[in-house]
């Protein structure tokens, strides 16, 4: 069953008009999941070591593997998007390959004790600021993060749980732009029974063009110092 | 902004004046209430009220009503003040009817209107009630004709405040006044009958009012006769001071003709034109503009006017070796100054209009009303679109489309609430704060459930 | 609610106190933006009014308002009026009379001004102060600028001039920059003063009560006894509507009423010192009654503690409170209602429909002279 899942999200990658997964992360994704389907560990830090090899051994992520940092992101959000890759919630996309690759991964965890240990691991890491790789007007970026995104994700990008609206501020700045596309595109989110992707997916509509979405994610790595 | 709310105004106008679509008739019998049937009433329906004596004060907060009393075999339904009941109806919706009514022994008004436009005041009996006995006050576009009002201890038809009016055909008798035009601009008043009130017809500026002007107002064709009743009005109120024996009084108001009128048995004078001076103890308003401007008397019957004229007046006929008062009477001051025009002085016994000039206009023919064609412009508020009104009045003060203003934009909201409109009526009845840097919502729980649910799903469908 | 209201704080300034002072670029609550200035929005906004005179009945138009500031005009001048160092000796700030917790007036028949003195007449309330074409209770002033000198230079209210008002701003260290953020360049003179205290002012609306609401067609958000309330009151027995005019609550002319003056106290002529015109005597602005429940005491000298005592007035008979020996021209419609107790009780009940704190501006917990911000008429 697992297998089958796994072959059906290679093949939808193989189809897939996103920026396909390079070779190293098919090969990544493909080790994690055999790893994790050969784990029978509970504990979080034996878990991830199946992420280890996109994500690193600190969470601090891989740019070339298309794999975000994790340290910035806020545990309830990490295990509200585990249990939705587990759950299809995310990751069902046809053009979302790298999503598809998480799904894969996320099911393969044993349980749902599993998720929670594993983030629980992974929120020990220490808080590292992902590098500033884009360039754009700032200024106007703020002014459209102020308008529509700041009543969510807070002034300074912070998060707010009681919205559900995760933490922005130091989360890579390509993986913000490529998840923004993907709301905007619906390639993440536009399943309504994802609650809360499905909100993004509306905001996703709200800027003018991607050179605007770029704009406010240069203004929200500016927030992260 | 703007536009897309005139616009649905104006569809919904459309929809009001198709009254077979709308009106209902609702039945009020002797022994039941009008305002509960007021109550139940939608813009358009009509209230019938049957012969009977109802004790109660009837208010209108809603456009489009007609309270209609039916007469049978000359049984009429009476709104009945015993004398302690304050107004018998108050109104403040546009497009109102009222008609076919007895009105008797309030303490205030019998009828009276605060800022409904295109208001309609006809065929009602009123007598013997309290201070005005028909008040439209702050009315743009109104008629008031076939009332007879009688024993009214101020004015019987008092416009007050209002810009294009009609009053016509109506019967006023033993009133301190008749008909007041007071603060008004635009008035017809024709064939009229104003008989043994204490004066006849007044259009004047009263001071101190927030609208300052009284202008363009004809008399045309009124039945002006022996108006000669002593004053009863109440201590400190203005008519007090009206002197008994006037037909007609015309104080700073600008641009008024006189025309056609039948003016005689009055004993006092048969016309008083005058500045502020006329009126003593009220405050000064320097806003006030003092001065009667531009009057125009055309052809008028006159006879048998001031045959016991106020002491006052004695006096100032004196000075031109006459004992009795005049048909008319200009005061000194601007009132002689020869902006003013006549035609056929020469038939009036009179005082201080040497100076007037002859008119160049002949007849006002041309006027045959002063109501605005088609009506003045009235924006209802329906069930239907209160909504949209709290939504911009209110929400939308703090909520902008697709920007932040006080609170988050109604995008966000949209994106966060979809399909939950009971989520956000919830939470505005007693929001709590969610985002540290937004201001905590103010509580909306004094609007009910429904109604916060009726605005949450309008905000959900706003496109912008 | 009012609760709620004691922590609508400014963030920004509360998370940044030691960062340079920023000045708000939202405009307040009821303002909506239009090319970088604030306009109101309000559920009058579609209405006509007779001889666009804004008063009238309940579907009216307002009176024009003093609009179109920049959000952070509003704000320097939301600053400055809790800001002590507006007065000669750093006590008073605008908000020690004008207190938002007491409708923007001071609980005060009169006032105290500096060193304790007491001052001549109560402090009004600010709530729509900005549709109001003339000021004071005697109307001498004709806009909010010109009459904010009034108290600022006054030896008994603030005590301050307009010398040391503009030395003490510019060395502050705050000021300057704040004022090249509402005016474009940081020269502070007594013009700019005025305008971002008047364009604060002109920002407290109150326009949401429950009666707003009634007037707007929810007739379900009043009582039974509150609609036999507004009946009373706009009643031609009562007359209240007839000077105290929807949507305004004020027809904005000037009244001879006829109230005592405390105890003790000389007889107030109003507007007659200010024109001279004996037929003036007594006669004050008519005031408006939103918000009217929080701003007690009432009348120009304070004389009543409570509402329903401000409403039993208008029925204790014409002049039954002129002093002997006194010749006012009362108002004509100051008469003999005849009001009995129940109409006095529903009349309160109504007056308190009026009540609409929804746009109290935030308070700030820190001005920029770093004095302490004058809140309640305590420096907190």
């Amino acid at each position: 069953m697992k297998l089958a899942i796994l072959l059906m999200s290679l093949a939808l990658v193989a189809c897939s008009s996103d920026q396909a997964p390079s070779a190293n992360s098919e090969q990544a994704a493909s080790a994690a999941v055999t790893a994790l389907q050969n784990s029978s560990s509970a504990s979080g830090k034996e878990l991830y070591s199946a992420c280890v090899a996109c994500h690193g051994v600190n969470g601090e992520g891989n740019k070339a593997l298309s794999a975000p940092s994790l340290t910035n992101q806020q545990s309830w959000y990490l295990e509200r998007q585990l249990l939705g890759f587990r759950s299809g919630l995310r990751g069902s996309h046809p053009d979302d390959a790298f999503g598809a690759q998480m799904q894969a991964i996320a099911k393969t965890l044993p349980n749902e004790a599993a998720v929670r240990s594993v983030v629980a691991y992974i929120a020990d890491f220490k808080a590292k600021v992902a590098p500033a790789s884009l360039e754009g007007n700032a200024k106007r970026g703020a002014d459209y993060y102020s308008n529509l995104c700041g009543a969510c994700h807070g002034p300074a990008a912070e998060g707010n749980e009681k919205l559900q609206a995760p933490a922005l501020a130091g989360v890579d700045d390509w993986y913000l732009l490529q998840q923004f596309d993907h709301f905007s595109k619906g390639i993440r989110g536009s399943d309504e029974s994802d609650r809360y992707g499905y909100q993004m997916y509306m905001m996703g509509k709200t800027l003018p063009d991607a050179d605007v979405a770029k704009d406010v994610v240069v203004y929200i790595q500016s927030l992260a110092d | 902004m703007k536009n897309p709310i005139r616009l649905g105004l104006l569809c919904l106008g459309l929809l009001c004046s198709m009254p077979s679509l709308w009106a209902a008739d609702i039945p009020v019998k002797d022994g039941e209430s009008i305002q509960d049937a007021v109550n139940k009433a939608s813009p358009g329906d009509v209230v019938l009220i049957y012969p009977g004596t109802y004790k109660e004060s009837v208010y209108i907060d809603k456009d489009n009503i007609t309270l209609r009393g039916v007469v049978e075999e000359g049984k009429w339904p009476v709104l009945e003040g015993e004398g302690k009941r304050n107004d018998a109806i108050l109104y403040s919706g546009n497009d109102f009817t009222v008609e076919w009514l007895t009105i008797t022994h309030y303490k205030g008004n019998a009828i009276m209107g605060q800022s409904g436009n295109n208001f309609t005041i006809r065929y009602n009996k009123v007598i013997d009630t309290g201070v005005y006995g028909i008040f439209p006050q702050f009315g743009k576009n109104g008629l008031i004709e076939y009332n007879v009002l009688s024993g009214i201890e101020d004015a019987a038809i008092y416009v007050g405040m209002c810009d294009n009016v009609d009053v016509r055909h109506n019967e006023v008798f033993d009133n301190v006044a008749g008909i007041e035009i007071e603060n008004t601009r635009h008035a017809l008043v024709e064939n009229n009958y104003a008989h043994d009130n204490t004066a006849g017809l007044l259009v004047f500026i009263t001071p101190g009012l927030p609208i300052k002007t009284t202008f363009d107002v004809i008399l045309r064709n009124n039945f002006v006769v022996n108006n000669n009743t002593p004053n009863f009005g109440a201590p400190g109120s203005i008519v007090s001071k009206v002197p008994q024996g006037i037909g007609i009084v015309v104080m700073a108001a600008d641009d008024v003709i006189v025309e056609g009128n039948i003016v005689s048995g009055n004993k006092t004078a048969g016309i008083v034109i005058t500045d502020l001076a006329f009126i003593t103890d009220i405050s000064s308003d320097p806003e006030s503009e003092p001065n009667p401007d531009r009057l125009v008397f055309l052809d008028n019957l006159m006879f048998d006017n001031g045959a016991d004229p106020v002491a006052e007046v004695k006096a100032l006929m004196l000075t031109q070796f006459s004992r009795t008062g005049p048909d008319i009477l200009a005061t000194p001051g601007s009132a002689q100054e020869q902006d003013n025009c006549i035609i056929n002085r020469e038939r009036y016994t009179s005082f201080g209009v040497k100076k007037w000039s002859e008119c160049e206009r002949k007849s006002t023919a041309d006027v045959l009303s002063y109501r605005i064609p088609g009506g003045a412009p009235s924006e209802p508020v329906t069930a239907t679109n209160r909504t949209k009104l709290l939504y911009q009045g209110i929400c939308a003060g703090c909520h902008a489309y697709n920007m932040r203003m006080i609170g988050p934009p109604t995008l966000a909201v949209q994106a966060l609430y979809r399909n939950d409109a009971q989520g956000i009526a919830d939470y505005i009845g007693e929001p709590h704060k969610v985002r540290p840097d937004y201001p905590a919502m103010p509580s909306q729980g004094h609007l009910s459930p429904e109604l916060r649910k009726e605005v949450a799903e309008y905000m959900l469908k706003v496109t912008k | 609610m009012r609760g709620l209201l004691s922590i609508l704080l400014l963030l920004p300034v509360l998370a940044h106190a030691e960062a340079p002072w920023r000045l708000s670029e939202v405009c307040p609550a009821g303002f909506r933006p239009e090319q970088g200035r604030c306009y109101l929005q309000s559920l009058y906004g579609e209405y006509a009014s007779l001889q666009d005179s804004g008063v009238g009945g309940l579907k009216t138009g307002l009176p024009p308002l003093r609009e179109g500031f920049t959000p952070q005009q509003i704000d320097l001048g939301r600053l400055m009026f809790f800001d002590p160092l507006l007065s000669g000796d750093g006590t008073l700030a605008c908000s020690s009379c004008h207190q938002p917790s007491k409708g923007f007036a001071d609980g005060r028949g009169l006032s105290i001004g500096i060193n304790g003195q007491l001052a001549h007449r109560s402090a009004p309330s600010l709530w729509n102060v900005g549709f109001l074409k003339r000021l004071f209770w005697d109307a001498r002033a004709s806009s909010l600028e010109e009459q904010m000198e009034g108290p600022l230079y006054s030896p008994i209210e603030m005590g301050n001039s307009p010398e040391q008002l503009l030395k003490s701003l510019n060395e502050s260290a705050a000021y300057p920059p704040l004022f090249k953020q509402a005016f474009g360049d940081s020269a502070i003179s007594l013009d700019r003063i005025y305008t971002a205290i008047t364009a604060f002012e002109s920002s407290l609306v109150s326009l949401n009560s429950r009666y707003d609401l009634y007037a707007n067609g929810v007739h379900e958000v009043l009582s039974k006894d509150e609609i036999e309330g507004m009946n009373v009151f706009r009643s031609f027995v009562a007359r209240c509507a007839e000077c105290h005019t929807p949507p305004a609550f004020t027809n904005q002319q000037i009244a001879i009423l006829g109230t005592p003056e405390p105890d003790g106290h000389a007889f107030d002529s109003g507007v007659q010192a200010v024109t001279g015109d004996a037929s003036q005597r007594g006669g004050f602005k008519v005031p408006t009654l939103r918000n009217i429940e929080f701003s007690a005491p009432y009348m120009h000298s304070g004389r009543f503690e409570t509402l329903r005592e401000a409403v039993a007035f208008y029925t204790g008979g014409r002049g039954h409170a002129v002093p002997e020996g006194e010749k006012l021209n009362l108002h004509w419609h100051i008469w003999e209602p005849n009001l009995t107790d129940r109409e006095v009780d529903v009349l309160v009940a109504f007056l308190k429909t009026l009540s609409d704190e929804s746009f109290m501006p935030p308070l700030p917990s820190a001005v920029p002279s770093g004095l302490r911000p004058v809140i309640d008429g305590k420096s907190n």
